[in-house]
């Protein structure tokens, strides 16, 4: 489009006057335009181009970059991009985090703790003014701290508040980020690729306005959004005119401030146990014993290390804690340490449990007999449920045990978490120990990713009503072949996962029926089941059976039916669910039905989902 | 990807072209090293995560290209740095010449905010030395930032240069929590340092103080 104003009139040439003669359009057209010059200046390469323009600009057209270098910093932005949801994702939780809190803090703040509602007086609790709020706070409810050498309270609001001022970045970008772009509900990886795209364009564009690039389209920092903030960016700008001083200041003020600071921060540990109800009275019981200028309550998860560096005012040593992960997800309920790997072409998703730290004790001898067991969510809960073996009377127990889920779609791997949960076997039920969601979507394919995480609390399974609407019933992996040559179709039903209990227990009985209809030959044996597997929901069928003497044109207008029900003794059988191949039916089953047709002699292997409805069998 | 952490920092390097910026960042977060040079294009990006008091954290370390024709390019990575090193050859005096210039640029186009360092590279090769140590520590002394001369060939100061910065930066966090975050901003009090030709100019601008 800039072309046009420059290229003003432009006389045309015989050949194009000839082709416009033969046009009825007349003569006013701007023949001067180039179509080619245009187009290529307009969206093909957005980024590319916006680039080029960018620096062609701020470097007064000395030098422009080529192609194959915008390509270069091109896909580092797109690496930058993917870090930067990483980031916001996390700063996300965080908030999330102190949100949640917030909305659990219930009390007045006055004649209330504000976070638990104890009244205070005689008899209750005592009260301890918050620092930074100025609301009271009950002593279980309050975080000491040192800080200048003094010691300070904070309610534990205020103080996880500053801990996450901390670790968004939010101190260096002065305010914290928008909320609108929190990924709460994570895009997709698609989406984010997209986004990757849209964003680099103006990265590129208001480099003169020399702005954080990462920052400023996303308007993740939204310095100026509201007068409060422009406050403390103003504020801040102030103060932060004097680098060097500030630096001398910090240095002169406190010499032994290192201390301090790091015990304020281990301290700063303990509010992760802020809503695990179980595990406050410990931690307080500690705090108690604890001389008030060290901490009040110590870290949870590395216990003793915390323990005696804050109360010997010592750093705790960095190698003693390479285990632990994110501590803003730190529940005090230990680590989980694990490896995963999806093999894409294989359908197949395994998982070594390695090993588990720190563990609550469940039991009364102080120990507890834990073991893992995984879900897929959403979904069937007992469907998808594999549990590792029990490592007795341990609070660190070495797993080293592969689990293996069959049949996990790239589908399965984009929408569905792995649930772990942490149990203590008992000889009735089970105790909670800890649970970790992994959400599929973050590992790559075919790559083997070994986690630490902290184990967190129990979240409600909000999935449990969505399984009806999603009729989720499981899948069977069915291979089929025809043979040219002795014209038989074979149909292998391999194994089945995930399927629907139906069993009082959460279990089933399974097995499949086959049927080919429709039939020509009364003779003929159209039908067939399998045997029942008992008390599983992940059968492994491997059993093989011949459609005999159809020809290939008859087979093709055909239906294959396959429907898997329950086996019950007494009573009609449950039906779990069911597919068709056939021409008509679509999707994988289409798919895998015209597969067959068009290989013959191989066999084609493929996962079919359950459906709900049934099938008439005529 | 997927390891967990408790802080990131964007950290950059900067310098004249040539003085080793990318080596050192190799050898930092892939412990290599490689004779052949390479001019980085625009920037690059490398990520190391490192445990300092008991805290992961993440460094996105970004390398930027030396070359002036890309100075528009990486100019718009400062203002996103929490940490900046900045890194000379010992071998070129030229390079460390060029650090009043480059200094200059953070002044410029980086948060106020920035903890920096200087970084003398190359200190194995001793015999072709042009920039004493001393100088160096002068002129960081000038700045009042730190200085380490190191070696992305013979793994010298390499990993100390880095979890040095990390330490300053995150000693800076800790001092920041102490501030309430609501943006109500608490007494803090600079002390005046009167030998600094770098602080006059914001001193002028300044409106509080």
């Amino acid at each position: 489009m800039k072309d046009v104003g420059n290229g003003s009139f432009v006389c045309p040439n015989d050949r194009q006057l000839q082709l416009r003669a033969k046009l009825n359009s007349g003569w006013s057209f701007h023949t001067g335009r180039t179509p080619t010059r245009s187009s290529s200046a307009t969206p093909t390469n957005r980024f590319g181009s916006a680039a080029a323009a960018a620096t062609n600009a701020a470097t007064n057209g000395n030098q422009s970059l080529r192609d194959e270098e915008l390509e270069r910093i091109k896909k580092v932005l797109e690496r930058a991009q993917r870090i930067e949801l990483i980031e916001q994702e996390r700063v996300g939780k965080l908030i999330d985090r102190l949100d949640n809190m917030k909305k659990h803090a219930t009390g007045n703040g006055s004649s209330q703790c504000v976070l638990c509602a104890d009244g205070f007086g005689m008899l209750g609790a005592s009260s301890v003014c918050c620092v930074d709020c100025h609301k009271s706070v009950c002593n279980k409810c309050s975080i000491e701290t040192v800080y200048n050498q003094q010691v300070i309270s904070l309610c534990k609001i205020c103080s996880e508040n500053r801990e996450l001022w901390k670790k968004s970045g939010a101190w260096f970008f002065r305010a914290l980020p928008s909320r609108s772009t929190l990924p709460s509900s994570v895009k997709p990886s698609s989406s984010a690729i997209s986004s990757v795209t849209t964003k680099s364009d103006s990265i590129s564009i208001d480099d003169d306005s020399s702005s954080d690039d990462r920052q400023s389209n996303s308007s993740r920092f939204n310095r100026r959004a509201s007068p409060s903030i422009a406050i403390s960016n103003n504020y801040y700008t102030n103060r932060n005119s004097y680098p060097q001083n500030y630096d001398n200041t910090h240095s002169i003020t406190e010499p032994d401030r290192d201390e301090s600071v790091d015990s304020f921060k281990t301290d700063e540990r303990s509010l992760k146990e802020y809503s695990i109800d179980e595990y406050i009275p410990k931690s307080q019981g500690r705090s108690s014993s604890q001389p008030p200028v060290s901490s009040t309550s110590s870290s949870p998860v590395p216990s003793m290390i915390s323990n005696t560096a804050s109360s010997t005012n010592i750093r705790p040593l960095s190698s003693s804690i390479l285990t632990a992960s994110s501590s803003m997800d730190d529940c005090g309920l230990g680590t989980l340490d694990f490896d995963i790997i999806w093999r894409e072409a294989f359908n197949i998703l395994t998982i070594t449990l390695i090993r588990a730290r720190n563990l609550r004790s469940a039991d009364s001898n102080g120990l507890s007999d834990p073991y893992v067991k995984l879900h897929l969510v959403p979904g069937v809960a007992k469907a998808t449920k594999l549990r590792s073996h029990t490592i007795r009377r341990t609070l660190n127990p070495d797993f080293d045990e592969t689990l293996v889920y069959h049949g996990i779609s790239s589908d399965d791997m984009k929408t569905k978490y792995l649930k772990f949960t942490v149990l203590d076997e008992d000889s009735v039920g089970a105790d909670f120990l800890g649970e970790y969601r992994l959400k599929l979507s973050k590992t790559r394919p075919d790559v083997k990713e070994v986690y630490s995480v902290y184990l967190q609390n129990k979240t409600e399974d909000i999935e449990l009503s969505l399984d009806e609407d999603k009729n989720e019933r499981g899948k069977i992996l069915i291979s089929l072949l025809y043979s040219k040559l002795t014209c038989n179709f074979h149909v292998r039903i391999l194994r089945g996962i995930q399927l629907l209990p139906m069993d009082f227990g959460q279990t089933s009985d399974p097995y499949c029926k086959l049927l080919l209809y429709p039939s020509s030959d009364i003779n003929t044996k159209w039908n067939f089941k399998t045997t029942v597997k008992k008390h599983t929901l992940q059968p492994e069928f491997n059993e093989e059976f011949i459609f005999p003497h159809i020809p290939l044109q008859e087979l093709i207008s055909k239906t294959l039916q396959i429907t898997v029900y329950d086996k019950d003794m007494g009573k009609k059988d449950d039906y779990i669910g069911g597919f068709e191949l056939g021409q008509s039916s679509s999707g994988d089953e289409l798919r895998h039905w015209l597969l067959m047709v068009k290989s013959p002699e191989q066999w084609t292997e493929m996962w079919h989902k359950l459906k709900p409805e049934q099938f008439n069998s005529s | 990807m997927a390891k967990a952490y408790d802080y990131l920092f964007k950290l950059l390097l900067i310098g004249d072209s040539g003085v080793g910026k990318t080596c050192v960042l190799l050898r930092f977060c892939d412990s290599a090293f490689s004779t052949t040079f390479i001019s980085t294009i625009g920037i690059d990006f490398k990520i190391r995560t490192i445990e300092l008091d008991g805290r992961k954290i993440k460094l996105q370390i970004w390398d930027t290209a030396g070359q002036e024709r890309f100075k528009t390019i990486t100019t718009a990575y400062y203002r996103g740095a929490m940490g900046i090193m900045l890194v000379y050859d010992i071998t070129s005096e030229k390079s460390f010449d060029n650090i009043k210039n480059w200094i200059r640029n953070i002044q410029e186009h980086a948060s106020a905010e920035v903890e920096r360092m200087l970084i003398g590279n190359k200190c194995d090769m001793l015999d072709k030395r042009q920039v004493t140590r001393e100088k160096g520590e002068n002129l960081a002394n000038e700045y009042g930032i730190k200085f380490m001369e190191t070696s992305a060939k013979g793994n010298i100061n390499v990993d100390e240069a880095f979890f040095s910065l990390a330490k300053d930066i995150k000693a800076k966090i800790d001092k920041r929590a102490a501030i309430d975050p609501l943006g109500k901003p608490a007494v803090i009090k600079p002390k005046l340092d009167p030998h600094k030709k770098v602080s006059t100019s914001f001193w002028s601008r300044c409106s509080l103080f």
